[in-house]
């Protein structure tokens, strides 16, 4: 079963691997994402799209925080959020 | 002799029309000939030639005029077969054509298709980024200069644009209608540099505020209009050789017609050339019945066309959508409500039965054509119900399988939903009628009116087989299925009896009360406008009359409501009397107590329509009486009412009726066009001119 | 100053659950079915009858509506409540406010029935979230019971969007705001409509608190109006079908979308979802970010929200209530999950079970601030919630086709008051923001300046309208760069708006400013997709911008206008000068998937027509172009390089270069 572009569950196995390079992501679908592996760096390296330096508005850090396969680097996750705060993006399968 | 011809071409066929001074009528249907329409154009008059057993060229040379209806216009911008244009506007508003206003995602589209937000998208760009070119320019609200014409930008973006491809230039600036010496000049600049190329000024093609639409018109205007003029003038020019003195004039979306010469330059207007014939028509043909308020609905085998006749005049809108572009320009409203007798039967995931919106379209059609559809449509269950002769189908020559059809309906509806196929059918019918009414019922009170004062005029192939049953629902007073000599060709008859109508119109938005001699001005100028355009047409009229109405609203409301405005010079009173017509028709449109005066009037858009009625016009044919009661050719098992079920049905051949006969549902009538519906409880009599007029004696009035 | 709860507040406050079907309210008779039978026939002609009405309701408020809030942004909602509430169809318009129409119904009937009575004739009007009906109290809800044969059959109700209703602030966004008391205060259902008549005591009050009166009283015929054709309607069609089937068939349309929902939600996996989203700023001043967390359970049939987690109601003006969460959930289900079923909230709420804690600043408690709910908490409710759905959508191969990354992640409020250049005084919220882009879609790019998630048919007026109705002119109106969340299929870019005050005899414009989304960005990417950009407001003071339009020159950029350039904050009420530029660029859509799997050739063609800049393409997407074609070696070369460098890693030996 495909989960999105980039992950599926391999059928036979259970686990989670890319869809790009067959590399194993998550050993189960309850912890998909156990293997990717994870980078963050200040928001405004995310592009022109951020405007201003976040410092402007908060006072609060800001981070880029990106997931990748560990195989074929493509990128599984992107969030731009507070530094601190635990990642609330996640998913899993019961 | 003198005649007058019309000849409408549509995408499938070419219907022509002649009339001469005494009234002496002949027909004609030929196939359409694209991309050259001009073939089947031809064709048409040497079959009405034929017709009546003259050479082409004594009747060429006989006819006053030609009124053509086309779907070039049309057929050109949906099939993007257009000029290549390169469009000039304000510096920083370039985008006005790609934001679309947002609402270009979903102008125009059914509320399952909006419904479904993910699947909406915006159509390909009208022109692309690189033919446009923002200019430095600038006028405000009151059409005062606050950035003057940049000229040098101007020629250097022209030469551009032409380096670039460009056949055709249009302009678009923003307020140019309140001053359009900007654009005006734009277009010297542009003849200094290529004078053979088609240009086009938004003030002059679309002079009303709201830049959106103006652009969009301008635009599509310029694409459209070198090839209208390359399609009109070796058109025409054919017709002189073969003996034509008379005028080929083009019909608008207006419904009036303009001249071949004169078409181009607005071509936009021509945009609804080949859907106006027939409100014409129909609009004639209530004049000549007496009515004065009349919905027509066009049930064909993919569309369902309706459209109104209000105090003898077809209704008209200010602006249309055209492939999710809106478009301002004066046009017979015409409301496509649904599929017509391609719409589809099926089951939804929650196991109801649904009837359209999804078409089965020409290709492959219902079920049983026999052409590879395997879904029911609305058709099918007229088969299986038996409202539909499968021998006399179009005449006889297109033959239907009855054993398609209940196979369709059996396999998407009646099995899944534990009915009988006769059942399923008789559902199918019945919602589709229920349906029809409703959306019928929607574009009637969206114009203020109210359906209980209407006569309900049944056009199209499928219209007749359905209409007494959704006219009851409606509740109008009475049906009018036209089956004269001249139905099968109605919308060319239309054209050969349309007048001369030719709009101008300004926005000048104002608060109200405005000056009263503001609006004299604007009106006297327009009238002048229009003078001038009559008189260039080159034609002599028996009548000349010009209307003037004024488009106001309360503060800030999204529409403003057209409210007729009188002739003459205008004085404060008489502007005082306009906003309180305004507000009655308001009233009229909204309902007793929505008007709210404290919110204040604006007046946007100025815009007066001359009438000039040509010499001849062409009464339809008296249809023959006969002695003697209707005869019957038959009788068979038809369900023609849900709550009576399958029943015994006389058939009748319309062939075999004359005037004042008398028929009474059950029963049904076969032309060779169309078959009509006669549920028990109605009555139907062959009127004067050969139309079968129904009514409900029985009815019981629902509030 | 913290929120001190308000003792005799409880009274107003809804829950969101149904009423027990035999519960009686005064003597009211309540019309009651106990059977959905009705064959398939009547059942979907009287079906798309109510649809039909529904639509009239809609037409009529829309045409007789004198704000540009609701005939262009369509800021508003329409639709019928069975006897007890529940709602049996709600229009295409905004979805937000078709969501808590139930509740508002349910506490009119709990509290109105006995004292004044609910009477054949009557209207309720109402602007009190913590009831229902709308966000925040600028939506204010007109309910209107119908009685058939002496029995309470149905409702109907219409809810918009009233430009201003008081409070400090033009508006009623007072960015200064901490609680309730700042803003307009909300009404509880009063009796505005009695026997038919419209009370003219009850419009007084109304309409007393507002700067803007006739526009509001204007509007309030309308949905006056808008009910009355539906009743008109509604009466007619029970006169043919009688009042049993009638309500049959709206019992079983909500049956329906129950079941058809139902269905769709087996053929997903079971799992859990969650998303955060972020809010900076809860008024002006503020420089705290506020988050809404939601888990998304998906259990066999039901979709659990439990939003524990959320942050604390704070002092501001950005919470909402029950109302706005509400109305933050259902416009997703609609649009990814209901394509294809029938709008019947009352059917579809049965499938989703919610958990919220009073006190969160989506769940808040009187007195909380409230003036912003609608496009601050509820919005952002809305955010998160579409992530989870769209995730969950993801991993079905047909369904996903539904499914949008997160769209434009908020309204980017430009308030403009004032004396207009006829001599008069105006409030108007300038509705340019509507165009908004959407999300990317699995199969394909969000539809730039799209609109917003939550308004299918939004519009925006033209730059004509605004000039001659308001006291401005623009420089620019265009869709912005690199503001499409990238990704493999990228998000709908936002758009901008730059214009000066024009023609006022004061020479000024007030202004009031409120968006969020500038230090976090709120229109997430999902499957490795970038957000949408940020929020971005400039102020631009002491231009020499008419010195340049009298000699011929129109500035096109920020730089171009050579003044003071002040990035503006959240939240700010201030003047715009006569030599002032404002300059407002709202949000697109999120991407999907990565940006160095989009075809080359897409972003060429993105560079060419301005949706993305070359800047861009060579950073995010790894696009090299050489004379507007890409460079495929380069690409290639580019997008290995990027590949290690975002993730951390230092590119091996013998890699591109």
């Amino acid at each position: 079963m495909n989960l999105d572009l980039n992950l599926r569950v391999d059928d036979a196995t259970g686990t989670v691997v890319c869809r790009h390079c067959a590399t194993r992501i998550g050993d189960t679908t309850a912890e998909p994402m156990a293997h990717a592996l994870r980078h963050a760096r200040p928001s405004t390296e995310a592009g022109p799209g951020v405007h201003a330096d976040p410092a402007a508005f908060v006072d609060r850090e800001v981070l880029l925080r990106q997931a990748f396969c560990p195989g074929c680097l493509t990128l599984l996750s992107t969030e731009i959020v507070p530094d601190g705060e635990p990642s609330y993006r996640s998913w899993s399968l019961t | 002799m003198a005649y007058v011809i019309g000849i409408d071409t549509g995408g499938t066929f070419t219907d022509a029309f002649v009339a001469d001074q005494h009234n002496r009528l002949a027909a004609a249907k030929t196939p359409s000939t694209p991309p050259d329409f001009a073939a089947g154009f031809l064709t048409a008059i040497d079959e009405l030639a034929a017709e009546l057993g003259i050479p082409v060229r004594e009747l060429l040379a006989g006819t006053d005029y030609l009124v053509h209806g086309t779907t070039s216009t049309l057929n050109a911008l949906v099939t993007g077969d257009v000029a290549q244009v390169g469009f000039l506007t304000t510096r920083g508003h370039a985008d006005s054509i790609s934001i679309m206003n947002l609402e270009g995602r979903y102008a125009g589209l059914g509320s399952d298709d909006i419904q479904h937000m993910a699947r909406t998208a915006k159509p390909a760009s009208l022109v692309p980024r690189h033919r446009i070119r923002e200019i430095d320019e600038r006028v405000d609200y009151q059409g005062r200069v606050v950035v003057p014409l940049d000229e040098d930008g101007v020629r250097t973006a022209v030469r551009g644009l032409l380096a670039d491809g460009a056949e055709a230039i249009a302009v678009s600036f923003l307020w140019s209608f309140r001053n359009p010496a900007h654009e005006q000049r734009v277009r010297e600049i542009v003849r200094e540099e290529a004078p053979e190329v088609y240009v086009a000024l938004s003030s002059e093609v679309s002079p009303r505020i709201r830049e959106y639409p103006r652009n969009v018109t301008t635009i599509m205007n310029t694409q459209v209009g070198p090839r209208l003029g390359s399609y009109l003038r070796p058109l025409e020019a054919e017709l002189r050789a073969r003996g034509l003195t008379g005028a080929l004039l083009v019909m608008q979306g207006s419904g009036g017609c303009v001249t071949a010469a004169d078409a181009p330059a607005h071509a936009i207007t021509t945009i609804g050339s080949v859907l106006t014939g027939g409100v014409v028509g129909c609009t004639r043909m209530a004049a000549s019945l007496g009515h004065d308020k009349v919905i027509s609905t066009d049930m064909g085998g993919t569309t369902f066309l309706v459209g109104l006749v209000v105090d003898g005049k077809p209704v008209t809108t200010t602006s249309t959508i055209l492939n999710q572009y809106t478009i301002s320009t004066p046009m017979v409203d015409v409301h496509t409500i649904g599929a017509g007798g391609g719409a589809i039967a099926w089951v939804d995931p929650g196991g109801n039965l649904r009837v359209g919106p999804r078409s089965a379209g020409a290709r492959p059609g219902p079920a049983c054509y026999g052409e590879g559809g395997w879904e029911p449509t609305v058709t099918d269950a007229d088969l299986v119900l038996g409202i539909i002769n499968p021998d006399n189908f179009l005449g006889g020559r297109k033959k239907l399988d009855v054993q398609l059809s209940r196979d369709a309906i059996d396999k998407v509806v009646a099995t899944p939903l534990g009915m009988s196929v006769e059942d399923a059918a008789a559902a199918i019918y019945a919602i589709q009628n229920a349906q029809t009414a409703d959306l019928v019922r929607k574009v009637v009170v969206n114009s203020g009116q109210d359906p209980r004062d209407f006569t309900l005029y049944a056009f199209g192939g499928a219209g007749p087989m359905h209409c007494a049953s959704y006219s009851a629902d409606l509740g109008v007073k009475e049906v009018v299925v036209p089956l004269g000599s001249t139905a099968a060709v109605f919308s060319a008859y239309g054209l050969a009896a349309s007048d001369i109508v030719l709009t101008a119109e300004q926005s000048q938005p104002v608060a109200m009360p405005v000056a009263a001699d503001t609006a004299n001005e604007v009106f006297t100028g327009l009238e002048r406008e229009l003078e001038r355009r009559l008189a260039e047409q080159g034609l002599t009229f028996s009548a000349i009359s010009y209307e003037r109405e004024a488009d106001i609203r309360y503060t800030m409301q999204l529409a403003e409501v057209a409210t007729p405005v009188p002739g003459g010079e205008l004085t404060e009173e008489s502007v005082d009397q306009l906003g309180h017509d305004f507000e009655a028709s308001y009233e009229a449109l909204y309902g007793k107590g929505s008007g709210f005066p404290d919110a204040g009037l604006q007046l946007i858009t100025y815009r007066v329509r001359a009438t000039g009625i040509l010499q001849i016009q062409p009464e339809l044919p008296e249809h023959g009486t006969l002695s003697g009661a209707p005869a019957t050719s038959g009788e068979r098992d038809v369900l023609l009412d849900v709550r009576a079920g399958r029943q015994p049905a006389a058939i009748y051949d319309y062939r075999a009726l004359g005037a004042g006969h008398e028929i009474h549902g059950p029963a049904v009538v076969e032309a060779p066009t169309t078959t009509v519906a006669l549920p028990p409880g109605t009555q139907a009599t062959v009127d004067r001119l050969g139309n079968l007029v129904i009514r409900f004696p029985e009815r019981k009035e629902h509030s | 100053m913290a929120v001190i709860p308000v003792a005799g507040s409880e009274r107003f406050v809804q829950s969101g659950a149904p009423l027990d079907p035999e519960a009686r309210f005064g003597d009211l008779n309540l019309h009651r079915v106990s059977s959905e039978n009705v064959d398939a026939l009547t059942y979907e002609v009287v079906r798309h009858r109510l649809v039909a009405i529904t639509d009239d309701m809609g037409d009529a408020i829309k045409r007789m509506s004198g704000s540009v809030v609701v005939t262009d942004c369509n800021d508003f909602g329409a639709g019928i409540m069975d006897e007890t509430g529940e709602t049996v169809q709600v229009g295409l318009y905004n979805m937000q406010l078709g969501s808590a129409l139930d509740m508002a119904v349910r506490w009119t009937l709990e509290h109105r029935a006995e004292n004044p009575g609910i009477a054949p004739g009557d209207q309720f009007l109402l602007n009190d979230p913590w009831i229902g009906g709308g966000l925040h109290q600028n939506d204010v809800t007109v309910l209107a019971p119908l009685f058939y044969d002496g029995q309470l059959f149905c409702w109907t109700g219409a809810v918009a969007h009233q430009v201003d209703l008081g409070g400090v602030s033009p508006g009623s966004w007072s960015v200064e705001g901490h609680d309730v008391f700042w803003e307009a205060l909300p009404i509880p259902p009063v009796k505005i409509v009695e026997g038919g008549r419209l009370r003219s005591d009850m419009e007084d009050m109304y309409l007393r608190r507002s700067r803007v009166p006739r526009l509001v009283g204007l509007d309030l015929r309308a949905k006056i109006g808008a009910n009355n054709v539906a009743q008109d309607r509604l009466t007619a069609l029970i006169d043919k079908y009688g009042p049993d089937t009638v309500k049959a068939v709206m019992k079983k349309m909500m049956g329906d979308a129950e079941s058809q929902l139902r269905t769709k939600l087996r053929a997903l996996p079971d799992g859990t979802w969650s998303a955060v989203a972020h809010q900076d700023g809860a008024r002006a001043g503020d420089r705290d970010i506020h988050k809404i967390v939601v888990a998304m359970s998906k259990q066999d049939d039901t979709l659990t929200f439990d939003f524990t987690g959320t942050d604390p109601q704070v002092d501001g003006i950005i919470n909402c209530t029950l109302a706005g969460l509400r109305g933050g959930i259902l416009p997703i289900l609609l649009t990814m999950l209901c394509p294809d079923i029938s709008w019947s909230p009352g059917g579809i709420y049965r499938c989703v079970e919610i958990v919220s804690e009073p006190g969160t600043i989506n769940n808040c408690t009187f007195p909380a601030g409230i003036g912003k709910a609608s496009v601050n908490s509820a919005w952002s409710t809305q955010n998160a919630v579409s992530e989870t759905v769209a995730q969950m959508l993801s991993t079905h191969a047909e369904l996903s086709r539904s499914a949008m990354s997160v769209c434009c992640g908020t309204w980017d409020l430009t308030l403009l008051a004032g004396v207009d250049q006829r001599g008069g005084g105006f409030a108007t919220m300038l509705c340019d923001a509507m165009s908004g882009g959407l999300g990317a879609k699995v199969d394909g790019d969000g539809v730039d300046t799209g609109g917003e998630n939550c308004i299918p048919m939004g519009r925006i007026a033209d730059i004509e309208i605004n000039e001659f109705s308001f006291p401005m002119l623009y420089l620019w109106r265009r869709e912005e760069v690199d503001s499409g969340g990238p990704g493999r299929w990228r998000g709908g870019v936002g758009a901008s708006s730059c214009f000066i005050p024009y023609d006022s005899p004061t020479r000024s414009v007030h202004l009031v400013v409120s968006a969020n989304g500038k230090a976090v960005p709120q229109a997430p990417g999902i499957s490795g997709g970038y957000p949408a950009a940020t929020q971005w407001d400039v102020l631009v003071r002491d231009t020499t911008v008419r010195d340049q339009l009298a000699n011929g020159r129109i500035p096109q950029t920020i730089d171009d206008l050579s003044g003071q350039a002040d990035t503006l904050p959240p939240h700010l009420e201030t003047d715009l000068a006569e030599a002032d530029v404002y300059f407002t660029h709202w949000q697109g859509g999120g991407g999907i998937g990565d940006p160095l799997h989009r075809e080359p050739e897409r972003v060429a063609a993105d560079v060419r027509n301005g949706k993305v800049s070359a800047v861009a393409a060579v950073a995010v997407y790894g696009v090299v172009l050489a004379d507007g074609e890409p460079d495929l070696a380069a690409t290639a070369a580019q997008r290995d390089r990027l590949r290690y460098e975002r993730a951390g890693l230092t590119p091996p030996e013998g890699a591109h270069q």
